[in-house]
């Protein structure tokens, strides 16, 4: 060590260290979470699962899910470009799920659709609005929550119409830049206005457009919604959970 | 003994100091991402929400690379030594 390096190398931990307490400050984990009252099933084969949620589902449902593991979660997205890279995917999945998502609620979803159909759904994604099937894949490497909006059938019809036209258009974006405020604003409290562009949104603020006749959570603009904000709403009502231990279902 | 440990502090800083812009240019490339029509562009228009979020996503990366970057240099400086 010659010269300054003694002081700066004390002035870089101090930057260290201010980094660490800030993110903790800003992204720490939440332990809130509400007792669903639904009937276990125990556990049920992949098959079953995925029947009892497509009988149950009805157009205009939401569709909330979380990886069940870091397996299961790359054996599904290695065929994608951006995750080939396995250093670049385990920090990508760890600080995805440990920071962000962790720091909104204590189930930590991490996406969310519409259900438009014909075992069809509708989400936000990096690349755009895309369209996907509920299959057995779906089912077996994700833990789900369902919810069912407490809303009229023309309200309904009037999300999913939007969602088909913003997947014909693609005239809404998804922007990481909005993501990070957007949970930052959630996990921390904030309520101030950091004039996010209304067509950039994430996966939970694309739902709360498709339903922007009524509101997730009525203190906040549709731009600001996060998933937790959609689980929590009084709004609407859960009606199937899979979890590890099995499924839960309200008959 | 003593060598090691000055080579060891000598990593840590050289690491805390390149991790600066490591971490600043990762955060200003991945907040400007912005996805649609199975594209992915970058937006680098310099608002006020843009240096918020580019803030943010510094002081989450500046440590979980630090980490990262310095295990990985730890494990392959033990390993060079016990091969030489």
């Amino acid at each position: 060590m010659i010269g300054k390096e003694p002081t700066n190398f004390m002035k870089l931990l101090f930057l260290l260290f201010i980094t660490l307490l800030l993110t903790f400050i800003f992204f720490y984990p939440k332990f809130e979470f509400e007792e669903e009252e639904l009937t276990f099933l125990g556990p049920l084969s992949t098959e079953e699962t995925k029947n009892l949620i497509l009988d149950n589902l009805e157009e205009g449902d939401i569709i909330l899910n979380r990886p069940q593991s870091f397996s299961s979660y790359y054996m599904q997205n290695k065929q994608q470009k951006l995750f080939k890279n396995i250093f670049f995917f385990f920090s990508y999945y760890n600080l995805f799920d440990k920071i962000f998502i962790r720091s909104m609620g204590e189930e930590g979803y991490w996406h969310i659709y519409i259900y438009k159909g014909n075992n069809t759904i509708h989400s936000l994604s990096l690349l755009g609005v895309e369209e996907g099937k509920i299959d057995n894949d779906f089912v077996e490497n994700n833990y789900l929550k369902i919810l069912k909006v407490n809303t009229t059938k023309e309200n309904k019809i009037k999300a999913i119409e939007r969602s088909n036209y913003y997947f014909e258009s693609q005239e809404i974006y998804y922007s990481l830049k909005n993501g990070l405020i957007i949970v930052f604003a959630k996990s921390t409290g904030a309520n101030y206005i950091f004039h996010l562009d209304k067509q950039k949104l994430v996966c939970s603020s694309y739902i709360a457009l498709l339903y922007k006749d009524i509101s997730f959570n009525l203190k906040k603009d549709y731009t600001y919604i996060t998933p937790t904000d959609i689980e929590n709403s009084d709004v609407v009502d859960t009606i199937i959970i899979t979890k590890k231990e099995g499924v839960y279902y309200e008959r | 003994m003593k060598g090691k440990k000055t080579n060891i502090i000598k990593l840590i800083y050289k690491i805390l100091y390149y991790n600066i812009f490591l971490s600043l240019i990762v955060a200003i490339i991945s907040i400007a991402g912005e996805g649609t029509n199975n594209f992915l562009y970058f937006n680098f228009t310099i608002t006020s929400s843009f240096i918020l979020a580019v803030f943010l996503a510094f002081i989450i990366l500046y440590p979980s690379l630090f980490f990262l970057i310095y295990t990985i240099a730890y494990i392959i400086f033990k390993i060079r030594d016990k091969v030489i």
